[in-house]
This record gives structure tokens, sequence and C-alpha cells, in this order.
């Protein structure tokens, strides 16, 4: 008692005098520090090539900010139409100058949420044959200033300066080329050539003259080309035809020069008069949509901002989420199935034994991919090992079985693959199970089945739950093997996220069907986390 | 294990049964790959055992598809595909695998160090992090790698599928990595700092040669992962990099023939010896560690 009592009015020092509380205080935080400095580099680089790259992807499934740079004045009065009947003049109008004038890349608040709808520079027309400079200075009289120009005049000889080989001149060239376009519109991919050229013509300081103007003007030409390309498969994505409309008015329009809109919109197409599309504009007014996420789920926007079902020539989607978390379950039982029997017999067999099986299960996880599925096609095709034996065995010929390029074929194959993934940790479980457990049980009277029941099964949960989020896991985001083997009914949904990607291009779909399989993934791999400890995955 | 003799009729029923089902479901897993060897040797160009291969006749057999493979295209009965894209297939997806391995070596052993460490802040999310990529669906990674890396003038290089393949291998080796250092007995870096050795050397000295199984391993784990990687590469690679996986691809997709079989043959042998390899490392380093087998 007393010695604890002096301890507590007087603090205990260390060697050097220091109080031992600061000093462990110290030596904790530069322990802290010191582990703090060598997990650094990893996660940082995981943290910018990882991690940074789906969140930014993720972000594209609501992004809808290119239509708005499409079509600011019609947004801007969008809220004032009554939604019943066909818009009035003023919003055909607006749709118009939207469609074919440039004054969008000159005015400064032209995004759709800051337009002034009223500002009589969006009616300027700029002559199409020039002369270019008093009409885009009538717009924007901010042009007029070569201030305005120094940022983008900046670029252009600063990559004019470029050195290094010809290709490395030619690249930088062509670098500055799209940063100038990606300063001017919403566009990161259109390359302004001609403003290029003509920039580093100028000396900088100087009034910008026709011949810089026209550059801008042929330019924005050209950009806007490219964007109007852009935002109508935006708008197709909401209404179908929507791009071809775009597309055919478009060229009737140009020749338009005077009101009424309304009626020379029509003449040019007479889609436009369908309500149909203006009330598509509906779902795209919010730089934010929820639209891609309600397509990837078979629904979407209706004029009265209510969310109904896609019509039914459309619905793809709630099916194929359907048939993959089907594929997935099927895949994942089957594997347990399989799984638990072999686990069962390598956990008990004596080591010399279990080894040497061991390297069945484990040969065709160090496989390739690829490999499996050649394999797969010689065993399970038409005229492959397995029907070959079946018809030797007695099928008629002209019943072999279909086991390829379809469901079942996406079932064999994927539970072939994933089959190691479940042995191992059911296997890893039911090794540390003492034998003596079920011989105690069998002893106090229980029949075998009765002491697997009660005795032996429950104690391998832990590595069922394990197996089976693993499997289901990696099942449910396949994408190599439903592409090979799976024909037409066995896709996945993994298989419409590439398809999006690289086939129709529809990125923010891809990225909203990307991020409902990765919340449900991170929910699994949560469970798992409670169940069996991520510290705790082991390979091999 | 074997049956007790005083097992009924019924348990030895069972029991056989069990054996049985044991038997076929090995048999599921080994037959395809197994089957694909002796058809890669076969001289028609169908994927399949012909009447005469059955009959062992030596006739039937040849090494024509090996030859086309590394891009001897002198066999005048070919009517396949004949290119040395295998062979620069195998050059780069070697190349990309051994980088990508030490890049993921490099900074898994990092990461494994730090996380075994006794006070390390939010161990687990870290952990968590590091391990992501084995979870996230490859689609996913390389969707968004894709946009990524075309910011970055990545796409279609070198550098860009080698920095793409680091990240992928990197959870494996902090997975082995730090397995290994689980039973460390940190008393042996003590009683090394003690004796006047430096952190570095004690390092290299003292924890390496402990932790070097799970390094391996870990190391094996990211190389087989980069050498068998298919869909970042379809996304992000260029026509330049033609890796053995994405020639396999456009192999199966396009027009599938015999020379597949020998690659694929090569490759379950090379994954013999990887596996080999692996499992006496495990071994070697539970010794090391005092974990007796049981």
């Amino acid at each position: 008692m007393a010695a604890s009592n002096a301890s507590t009015s007087q603090p205990l020092l260390t060697a050097d005098g220091t109080p031992l509380k600061t000093s462990l205080q110290r030596s904790m935080r530069r322990s802290k520090l010191r582990a703090a400095m060598l997990v650094l580099p990893p996660l940082v680089f995981l943290l910018t090539l990882f991690i940074f790259p789906i969140g930014n992807l993720l972000t594209r499934s609501t992004d809808d900010a290119l239509i708005n740079h499409q079509l600011p004045v019609t947004f801007a009065i969008l809220d004032q139409w009554d939604r019943q009947q066909l818009p009035d003049e003023r919003l055909f109008e607006a749709m118009f100058l939207d469609l074919t004038s440039l004054n969008r890349y000159l005015i400064k608040d032209n995004f759709a949420s800051a337009v002034n709808p009223n500002d009589p520079a969006w009616k300027i027309q700029i002559p199409k044959k020039g002369p270019y400079r008093d009409a885009m200075i009538a717009i924007a009289p901010h042009w007029k200033d070569a201030k305005t120009w120094s940022p983008i005049y900046e670029i252009a000889i600063t990559a004019a300066q470029a050195t290094g080989t010809e290709r490395e001149i030619k690249h930088q060239q062509k670098r500055a080329q799209f940063k100038i376009c990606s300063l001017l519109t919403p566009l990161t991919n259109a390359a302004c050539s001609k403003l290029y050229t003509a920039l580093n013509q100028w000396d900088g300081v100087s009034e910008p003259d026709e011949r810089l103007f026209k550059a801008l003007y042929k330019d924005l030409a050209s950009a806007n080309k490219f964007l109007l390309g852009k935002s109508s498969t935006r708008m197709n994505y909401e209404k179908p035809g929507f791009k071809s409309l775009i597309k055919k008015s478009g060229r009737k329009l140009k020749k338009v020069n005077e009101p009424p809109y309304k009626e020379a919109m029509i003449k040019a197409d007479k889609r436009w008069g369908d309500i149909g599309f203006w009330h598509a504009l509906l779902a795209m007014q919010k730089p934010q949509t929820s639209g891609y996420y309600l397509n990837a789920v078979d629904r979407k926007w209706d004029e009265n901002r209510e969310v109904v079902m896609q019509p039914e020539e459309r619905q793809v989607y709630v099916m194929l989420w359907w048939r993959t978390f089907l594929v997935s379950l099927i895949v994942t039982l089957g594997c347990l199935i399989l799984a638990y029997p072999v686990s069962h017999l390598l956990a008990t067999l004596p080591l010399k034994y279990s080894n040497l099986l061991m390297i069945c299960v484990l040969m065709p996880f160090w496989t390739s991919l690829l490999v499996r599925i050649v394999a797969w096609m010689i065993m399970l095709q038409q005229q492959g090992v397995v029907n070959d034996t079946l018809v030797m065995l007695g099928l008629p010929d002209e019943h072999r079985l279909p086991m390829m390029y379809n469901f079942t074929g996406t079932i064999i194959v994927m539970i072939q693959i994933l089959l190691p993934f479940m042995i191992l940790p059911i296997y890893s479980v039911m090794k540390t199970i003492p034998p003596s457990y079920m011989r105690a049980a069998q002893n106090l009277g229980a029949p075998p089945s009765l002491a697997f029941l009660k005795v032996y099964m429950p104690q391998t949960l832990p590595g069922i739950g394990a197996g089976v989020i693993l499997v289901f896991i990696v099942a449910i985001g396949y994408y190599i093997t439903p592409e090979l083997v799976g024909g037409k009914d066995g896709r996945l949904i993994g298989n419409m996220v590439a398809y999006h990607m690289q086939k129709s291009l529809n990125w923010g779909l891809a990225a909203a069907m990307g991020s409902i399989l990765l919340a449900g993934i991170l929910i699994l791999y949560w469970i798992y986390d409670k169940i069996v400890g991520i510290d705790n995955m082991k390979l091999g | 294990m074997a049956l007790p003799v005083y097992a009924t009729p019924a348990q030895r029923l069972w029991h056989y049964i069990y054996l049985v089902i044991c038997t076929l479901v090995l048999f599921f897993l080994v037959m395809p790959l197994v089957a694909v060897i002796p058809i890669s040797f076969s001289v028609s160009p169908f994927l399949q055992f012909t009447p005469e291969m059955l009959r062992l006749d030596p006739d039937a057999f040849s090494l024509r598809w090996y030859r086309i493979m590394i891009g001897d295209c002198s066999d005048p009965g070919i009517t396949t595909v004949c290119s040395d894209n295998w062979k620069i297939g195998a050059k780069n997806s070697l190349f990309i695998g051994v980088i990508a391995t030490l890049l993921a070596t490099t900074l898994g052993i990092f990461a494994a160090l730090g996380l075994s460490r006794p006070i390390m802040p939010f161990r687990k999310l870290i952990m968590a992090v590091m391990i992501s990529p084995l979870i996230v669906p490859l689609i996913i990674t390389a969707s968004g790698m894709f946009f990524f890396f075309a910011k970055f003038n990545l796409v279609s290089t070198f550098t860009g599928l080698i920095l793409a393949h680091t990240v992928l291998g990197l959870p494996f080796v902090v997975i082995t990595v730090t397995a290994t250092l689980v039973g460390f007995d940190t008393n042996l870096t003590k009683a090394a700092a003690s004796l006047g050795g430096g952190p570095i050397r004690n390092f290299f000295k003292v924890q390496m040669p402990l932790i070097l199984p799970g390094v391996i391993s870990g190391a094996l784990f990211a190389f087989i992962t980069s050498f068998d990687e298919v869909v970042i590469v379809l996304f992000i690679g260029g026509p330049e990099q033609i890796t053995l996986p994405r020639q396999m691809w456009s192999g199966i997709r396009q027009e599938i023939s015999p020379t597949i079989l020998s690659v694929a043959t090569i490759l379950v042998i090379l994954s013999i010896c990887l596996l080999t390899t692996v499992e006496l490392l495990r071994r070697r380093s539970e010794r090391l560690r005092g974990i007796r087998p049981t």
C-alpha cells in the first residue's frame, strides 16, 4: 500500500530523468510512426492506382454534366413548361439555339444551372462564312481582350517550343490541341488544331484579329459536332430515336434563319411534335442523375418524375441480375456439396496421402484460367470427350448433349474453377477438429449420422461460411468464363458491364451496374470479415 | 482413415460410396487438364481424340502444333494461322510478370512488416485496402483503371500494364508474408539489435531469411496472377501488348486450333512446377518457425 501511494504521488522516472509516462508515450509514438512509414508506400500506391480509379469510375454513374453543356438554355427554362401540352415557341427557340449555335462556348455562364436565358447574346447569330470577329465579340465582349486569350496562347507557344525527337514534338503539339479544346469546351478529346496554328502566329498582346476568331469559330464548330454526337447518344438512352431525330433535323435546321422555330423544327422532323421526346428531357435536366441506376434495374423517370418500369422490350437487366445471383448461388452450393467430402477425406487421411491429393486440388488452382476453359471446351463440346464417351456407352449419336455455350456449361466450368476456393477453407477448419470428438459421441450411443450432424458438422461451420462467401464473391463478378463458354443464355452482369464499356460505350450505365455489383460484394466482404477476419485469409 | 473392424455393412457401404464420391470429385478437378495433354500431340487439327489416337497408332501423334507455337511455319500440312505471336506473347508476359512481381513483392514486404508491428493505427482498415484488389471483380478494376490510365497516357503502354498487374499481385504478397510474420519471434530482432545490428542489416540478416519462404510464395502467386491475367490486358493493352493470355483469348474466340493446347500443356507443366515449389516452401517455413506438421 505504502509503495503504491509513493508511486502515485511521485512520478516514476526513467534512467535519463524523464517521467516514465512521457518516455513511454514518446516511444509509442515513434513506433507508430515507424509502422506508418513502412505501410505508407504500398498504401499510397494502392490508393492512387486502385481505390481512386474505382472511385472515379463510380462518379461516372451519376454524372450528367455533358448534356447540361449541350442544352443550357433549354434546361434553364424547362421548368416553366406545364408538361401537359407540346411546349410553346419559347422552348422550341431555346432548343433550336442549343442545337445550332456556338454561343454557349463564348458566353461565360454557360452551364444550365447558371444560365441567364434572357441574355440577348443567345440570339445573336454568327455568320457562317464570316466575318466572325464582330459577331463573336457582340456575344461575349470579353473575347475582345487579349487577356482572355492568354491561357490558350500560353499552351500553344509552350508546346511549339518543345524539343526532342520528331515523334515527341508531334505528341506535345497534339496534347496542346486537346488541352486548348478542353479549356474552351467540356470535351477532353477534341483537338483544336486551327486555333493552335493561329495562336502560334499571334504575338500574344496585340488585339485579337479576324484570323484568330476564324480559327476559334472553326474549332468550336467541329468540337460542337462532336459534343452534339455525344449528347444525342445520351439522349438516346433516355428515349430511343432521339439520336436519329437530332441527326436528321440537324441538317435541315442549319438552313433555318428566323422564327417561328416551332413550325420550322416540326417541319424539319415531325417527331419534334411528339411530346414524348420533350418529356425525356426532364430526366436529364440535373447535372447529377440517378437515371443510370434506374436503367440498370430496368426502371426510368417518367414525365411526372416518378419511377416507372422500362417498356417491356427494353427490360433485360433485372433478368440478368437475377441470373447472376442464381448462377452464383448454384455454383456456391455445387462447390459446397462437392468440396465437403473431399475436404473431409483430405483432413482425415494420413499426411503422406493427403499431400498427394492436395496437389490434385491445387493444380487447377495454379493453372491458367484460360487453359482450364480450353480444357473444358475439349471435354464438353459436341464432339468432346464427355459426349464421345457417352456415345461409346450407348447414347445415340444424334442425341449428343449440348453442354457448351449455354447455362449448363457456365455452371460446370465455374464449379470446377472455384472448387479449390471452397475446399481450402473447409479443409483447414476440419484439420483442427480432433477425431476423438466423433468417437466420444459414438461411444455415448449416438449413431454415426447423428454424431456427424450434432458434433462434427457444427464445428465445420466457420470453414463453410468462409468458403461459401469467398466462392460467391468471386462468382458474382465473373466475366471471362461466361464470355467464353456461356453462349447466349450464360451471360452474366459482368459481361454486360464489359459490353457497355467496350461496345456500346454507355459508360454511365456500365459504372452504375459496376457500383451496384461492388456494393453487393463489399457487403459480403464485410460479412466475411466478421466470420473469418480478413487477417486470417490464407492461400495454398 | 480406415474403417473400424466392427463397422456394420451399412457403414461399410456408406464408406465406399464416400470414397467413390471423393474420387469422382478429384477426377472432375484434374481430368480436363489431363485430357489436354494427349490431344496437343495429335496430328489432326480437330480438338478431339481421334480413333487412331485411341488405338495408340504412332502416326496419329506429332509435334507439329508445338512447332507452330514456336513460330516454325515450315510444316506444309497446316492450315491454321502461324505467326510469331505466341513467342512474342510469352516474352511480353514474362517481362510484365517479372517486373510486376518485383514491384509487388517490394511493396508487399513493406506493407506486411508495417502491419505486423505491435502498434499499428488503423490496422484493420489498411489490411482491408491491401486485400481489396483480390475482392473487387476484375471487370470493375479494369474499367476504373481504363479511365484513370487514359488520363495519364498509360493506356496501351507496358508501364500501364505493369502497374496494373502490380496492384493485382500486391495482396498475395501481403497475405503470405503477413502469415509468415504471425509466428515470428520478435526476440530475435531484439537480440540482433542488442548485439549492435542496425535496422537494415537486422532486416536482411535476421528477418529476411526467416520470412523468405513467405516472400517467395507470395511472389509466385503475384507472378502467376500477372502471367494469367487477361481482363486488364483486354481493357488497357494496345496492339503492341500481346501477352500469352491475350493471345489465348483471341485464339479461343476466333479459331481454336491445337496450338492452344500445346501452350496449355506447357502452362499446366509450369503450374505443377510452381505448385510444388510453393508447397515445399510452405513446409520449410513451418519447419523454420518450429511449427510441426500434424
